[in-house]
């Protein structure tokens, strides 16, 4: 099959999976996306062997990408980004591929999150931290403790204490409110927060965050 | 005019049943929004006389009910209304497409071109009722397009709103 062929095919099984993604058949859709996949990545290969022209192959390369993101191949889709930002880009085409790494360690992060004990919560820190990648001191601070102040409020109502209108929590829910902070990827921060003896001191609250 | 040129036209990058799609979505736009073959599009950009669109596509129940969704039958509608429209009035003749965030990325390009080398990029925003909201959607696309001014990319902006039709198509 010739590049122009192979690339076409890609667009039409993923135009067959956007129209299963609107019948509501999301596994057939993946399915769907990773067949295209593999079509547009035939076509980036064949291109980049036969050196067709730079720009053509960062735009298959970076059409890959986006697909095998669609078909929840993570690894593969950062392996596609990464090399599609080695290429010629436009500024913008650049910026979609960023926020395309992006989007897949905040997923990875997502799904650490269910993996994660039941005494942590995960916090994933979205919007300016995300597009600059970088965190000042004090927009990761002071998401964590107004995270840690709810986290200290929730356990003081299952522990059935009064409720406190001021001041600082007691010293035992004081003491099993501990966060410790992570960042897992230069592009993806997050926040661990643990909750200490809290088996001992009162039920865990709901892992979400 | 005619919304089902689309059909004929082969282009490369899109299938009979893609042009189909796009051409049944183009149909229900203008129709729920009253309109009959023939309707006047105003043009603003590089061609200003206006446009007659013309359609032989019957707008039925079952067509409606299979684009519910405004948003996407607007977005799509708007898509084949620009492609049309690129084909009459730029000297490229072929549509690649790519694979972006959302859907896809449309290509023109000339017969002899390898794949996406010389292409323009052809971005497409819809508006289903809203003329005053063209401008500013106009505006808004070139900003966004403009960042790409330091590759020579060419790209070719297209709004089409669909109750007053008209189309904004400006080469950037």
């Amino acid at each position: 099959m010739k590049i122009v062929e192979l690339h076409n095919k890609a667009m039409e099984l993923a135009d067959e999976a956007d129209f299963q993604i609107r019948m509501g058949n999301l596994k057939k859709a993946k399915k769907l996306y990773a067949k295209a996949y593999v079509f547009e990545k035939k076509a980036y290969t064949i291109a980049a062997y036969k050196h067709v022209d730079e720009f053509s192959e960062a735009v298959l390369i970076k059409s890959a990408a986006f697909l095998a993101f669609d078909a929840e191949l993570f690894d593969e889709s950062e392996k596609m980004a990464k090399l599609a930002l080695s290429k010629i880009l436009p500024k913008d085409m650049v910026i979609e591929v960023k926020k395309l790494l992006n989007n897949i360690h905040t997923t990875r992060s997502f799904e650490r999150r269910n993996r994660l004990i039941d005494n942590k919560i995960l916090v994933h820190l979205a919007g300016r931290i995300e597009h600059q990648n970088k965190a000042r001191k004090g927009d990761i601070e002071d998401r964590v403790n107004v995270l840690t102040k709810f986290t200290a409020r929730e356990a003081g109502r299952k522990k059935n204490a009064p409720y406190r209108q001021f001041g600082q929590p007691s010293k035992d829910i004081k003491e099993i409110c501990a966060y410790n902070h992570s960042i897992e990827r230069g592009t993806s921060h997050a926040v661990i927060v643990r909750l200490s003896k809290i088996e001992a001191a009162c039920s865990a609250p709901d892992n979400q965050a | 005019m005619r919304v089902e040129e689309i059909l004929i036209d082969n282009i490369p990058g899109i299938s009979k049943g893609t042009a189909s799609f796009l051409c049944e979505n183009a149909v229900v736009c203008l129709s729920r929004q009253k309109h009959h073959s023939g309707v006047e599009m105003k043009c603003h950009g590089i061609n200003d006389q206006p446009e007659v669109i013309e359609w032989v596509t019957l707008y039925t129940d079952q067509m409606n009910r299979s684009h519910n969704d405004q948003e996407v039958a607007t977005e799509y509608g708007a898509v084949c209304i620009s492609i049309l429209y690129a084909l009459h009035h730029t000297d490229y003749t072929i549509v690649q497409r790519s694979r972006k965030k959302t859907g896809f990325d449309y290509w023109l390009g000339n017969k002899n071109d390898i794949l996406f080398q010389n292409a323009a990029r052809l971005e497409v925003s819809g508006i289903f009722d809203g003329e005053k909201m063209v401008q500013a959607r106009v505006q808004q696309k070139l900003k966004q397009v403009g960042k790409s001014d330091n590759t020579g990319l060419q790209a070719y902006i297209s709004v089409v709103e669909f109750s007053q039709p008209s189309i904004s198509f400006v080469k950037k």
